[in-house]
C-alpha cells in the first residue's frame, strides 16, 4: 500500500488493498470500520446507500481470521463492496428501489452476490438505484462532485458510494446505460460486460434482453478483479454462455501501439457539450500518441436506436409490472416510473419485433466496424451531471428529457450486447467528471481493459475519489 | 402527472384521434390496460415522443431480417443440468 492509502484505506483501490490484505499489513476489520466510519460522516449527504448489513463487522473478523490461518482467497477477500438494491441478498432486504406497497422480494443471493461472497468479499450494505432501474437519476442520491447534482443512474447508489470513498466497488446493473452512466458523471470506472457474461440471475429484472450485470470501481485494474470473480456460466440465466473465463488481468500493461481504434463520427458525436467533445478529442490524441491507430467510420441506423431501445424496454417493462398495474399497485410508483410502465401497453407486437430486427442490423453494423477495429471509442455521457429537480436538459442547442440525453450513447451497446466500458476523462469548467466509452468485440472484454487501462494508466484521474463538496 | 420522464413536449394528436376515431373503451381493450379513461389519455399523450421515433422504424423495410429473438426450446432442459 502507498502512503496515502494507508492513510484513507477505503479509498484506495482494490489492487492496493488486495495485496496489503494478504500480507497482513491491513486488518480488513480496520478497513471495514474505516468505511463504516465514512458512510456515517458522508452518507447522510450522499444518500448512496438504503442498507447497511448488520453483519458487515462479523464477516470483516471472520476474514481476518481466514486470512490469519493461510487461507487467503484472493483479491477481493475482505474488500468491502456495495450491492445494487436490484439485486437479491439472503441476509439484506432488496427493495429494488420502490416503496410501493404489496411488492415484496426474496431473501436469497443472487449469483452474482454468491460469487462475491465465495470470493471473501465483505458485502457492506445496499446501494440506491432508481425506482425498478428505470431512470437515470436516483432519487435522493447526491453526486459526491457537487451534491447539488445528480449521480446519474440507475446505479446512482454504486457510483456516488465508490466515488464518495464509502466502499472499494460497487455492483450495478445496465439495461441502457445504468453502469456507464453513473459512473461517467460520478468519476469512476464502470463496466458492462458481454451480454451472457455475467449471470443476471437473482436480479430483479428490468428487460430481459437487455439487463447486463457488471463492476463500479475505482480503477480498471480494480473492474478486471471483479470480472473475474464475476463471470462465469450459470444455467439459471437463459443467457448466460458457457465460455471460458480468461484472467482479466493478464493483458493489462501491455502496449496498445498498433491497436486500431474506431470512432464512430455520427450519433455519438452528434450533440454533445463542447467540454465532453474536447475531452474525448484530447483522449482519442493521447491514445493516439501511445501508437493506436485512429480510423473513423459512420453508422447510420444508429438513427433509429432511439426507437428501439424504447420500444423493447417499454414493452418488457410493461410485461414484468403487468400483474402490479392490473391489481393498481403502479399508481404509488415514482410519476416517471409509473409513467414509463403504463406507457409500455402502447408498444404494438410488430414495432416490439421490428426493434428486434434493428437489434440484428446493429449487431451486423457493429461486426463490420469491428474488421477495422479492436475498440470503439467514444464519450460515454453527452452531459455532466445535471441539477437535481432537473427533468428537461438542452444539449446542443436542443431541450429533451434527462432519460433520452443520457442514454443516448450507451444504449448501441446494450442493443448490440458488446462489452462497453466508461473510464474518467477529465472534467468541465465546473470541476464535474467526464466519462470515455470504450466498447469491444463480444467476449472480448480483454482488449477493452487493456485499452481502459492504457488510457488510465497515462492520466492522473484513474482513482481519486471525489471531494463531497457542495458549492 | 406525468410531467417526468420521457414526455418534455406533449402533444394531442394522439388523445384527439383515441376520441375521435374509436371509443376509448375499444382501445383499452384491445391493448389490454386498466387504467382509467383520463390516465389513458395521458399516457396516449405522454407516448407522443415515443412514437415519433417508432414512426421512424415503421419507415425501414427489415423483412428479410430475423430478428434478434432465438427460440431455443433446449433452454429448460439445460437450467436442470441435462445435455
Amino acid at each position: 500500500m502507498k502512503n496515502d492509502d494507508e492513510r484513507d484505506p477505503c479509498a484506495a483501490p482494490i489492487e492496493h488493498l488486495a495485496p496489503a490484505l494478504r500480507d497482513r499489513r491491513l486488518s480488513p476489520v480496520a478497513l471495514t470500520e474505516a468505511c463504516l466510519e465514512r458512510i456515517g460522516a458522508s452518507d447522510g449527504t450522499l444518500q448512496s446507500f438504503v442498507h447497511v448489513a448488520k453483519s458487515t463487522l462479523a464477516q470483516a473478523r471472520d476474514v481476518e481470521r481466514e486470512i490469519a490461518a493461510g487461507n487467503w482467497r484472493g483479491a477481493l477477500h475482505g474488500i468491502p463492496i456495495g450491492v445494487k438494491d436490484n439485486y437479491l441478498t439472503e441476509d439484506m432486504p432488496t427493495t429494488a428501489g420502490t416503496r410501493a406497497a404489496g411488492i415484496s422480494f426474496g431473501f436469497y443471493d443472487s449469483a452474482a452476490v454468491a460469487r462475491l461472497r465465495k470470493a471473501g468479499a465483505i458485502l457492506i450494505g445496499k446501494t440506491r438505484t432508481h425506482e425498478f432501474a428505470w431512470g437515470t437519476v436516483t432519487p435522493p442520491t447526491r453526486n459526491p462532485w457537487d451534491t447539488n447534482r445528480i449521480p446519474g443512474g440507475s446505479s446512482g447508489g454504486s457510483a456516488a458510494a465508490v466515488a464518495g470513498g464509502l466502499c472499494s466497488a460497487a455492483l450495478g446493473s445496465d439495461t441502457g446505460g445504468s453502469i456507464r452512466i453513473p459512473a461517467s458523471l460520478c468519476g469512476v470506472v464502470g463496466l458492462k460486460p458481454t451480454f451472457g457474461r455475467v449471470s443476471r440471475y437473482g436480479i430483479v429484472p428490468h428487460t430481459w434482453s437487455l439487463d447486463h450485470a457488471g463492476p463500479l470501481s475505482r480503477t480498471v485494474t480494480d473492474a478486471a478483479l471483479l470480472l473475474n470473480v464475476l463471470a462465469g456460466y450459470d444455467a439459471r440465466d437463459p443467457a448466460c454462455q458457457d465460455r471460458p473465463v480468461p484472467d482479466y488481468t493478464k493483458a493489462l500493461g501491455l502496449p496498445i501501439e498498433g491497436m486500431r481504434v474506431g470512432v464512430c463520427r455520427n450519433h455519438f458525436f452528434d450533440r454533445n457539450e463542447p467540454a465532453v467533445d474536447a475531452a474525448v478529442e484530447r483522449a482519442l490524441s493521447d491514445l493516439s500518441a501511445a501508437g493506436a491507430r485512429v480510423h473513423e467510420f459512420e453508422i447510420p441506423n444508429l438513427q433509429y436506436g432511439l426507437a428501439a431501445i424504447f420500444a423493447v424496454e417499454l414493452a418488457s417493462s410493461a410485461a414484468y409490472h403487468d400483474a402490479s398495474v392490473a391489481a393498481g399497485r403502479q399508481v404509488h410508483f415514482e410519476p416517471d416510473v409509473r409513467s414509463l410502465v403504463e406507457i409500455g401497453r402502447l408498444v404494438t407486437a410488430a414495432d416490439y419485433l421490428k426493434a428486434e430486427q434493428l437489434r440484428a442490423v446493429l449487431c451486423e453494423d457493429f461486426r463490420r466496424a469491428f474488421e477495422h477495429a479492436d475498440v470503439i471509442v467514444g464519450p460515454t455521457e453527452p452531459l455532466t451531471a445535471w441539477n437535481s429537480g432537473e427533468w428537461t436538459v438542452e444539449v446542443g442547442g436542443k431541450p429533451e428529457s434527462v432519460l433520452a440525453a443520457s442514454w443516448r450513447l450507451t444504449f448501441p451497446y446494450n442493443l448490440t450486447g458488446l462489452p462497453a466500458i466508461s473510464v474518467p476523462c477529465g472534467f468541465d469548467h465546473r470541476g464535474l467528471p467526464i466519462g470515455l466509452q470504450i466498447a469491444g468485440r463480444p467476449f472480448d472484454e480483454t482488449t477493452v481493459l487493456r485499452v481502459a487501462h492504457a488510457f488510465e494508466r497515462g492520466h492522473a484521474w484513474g482513482g481519486q475519489i471525489a471531494t463531497h463538496r457542495t458549492p | 402527472m406525468l410531467s417526468h420522464g420521457v414526455v418534455h413536449s406533449v402533444s394531442r394528436n394522439l388523445v384527439t384521434s383515441a376520441s375521435d376515431a374509436a371509443p376509448i373503451s375499444t382501445m383499452q381493450d384491445v391493448l389490454g390496460t386498466s387504467l382509467s379513461d383520463d390516465r389513458f389519455r395521458e399516457s396516449l399523450a405522454a407516448f407522443e415522443d415515443v412514437l415519433a421515433e417508432i414512426r421512424k422504424l415503421r419507415s425501414l423495410d427489415l423483412k428479410d431480417i430475423h430478428p434478434a429473438v432465438i427460440f431455443e426450446p433446449t433452454a429448460p432442459y439445460r437450467a436442470k443440468g441435462e445435455k
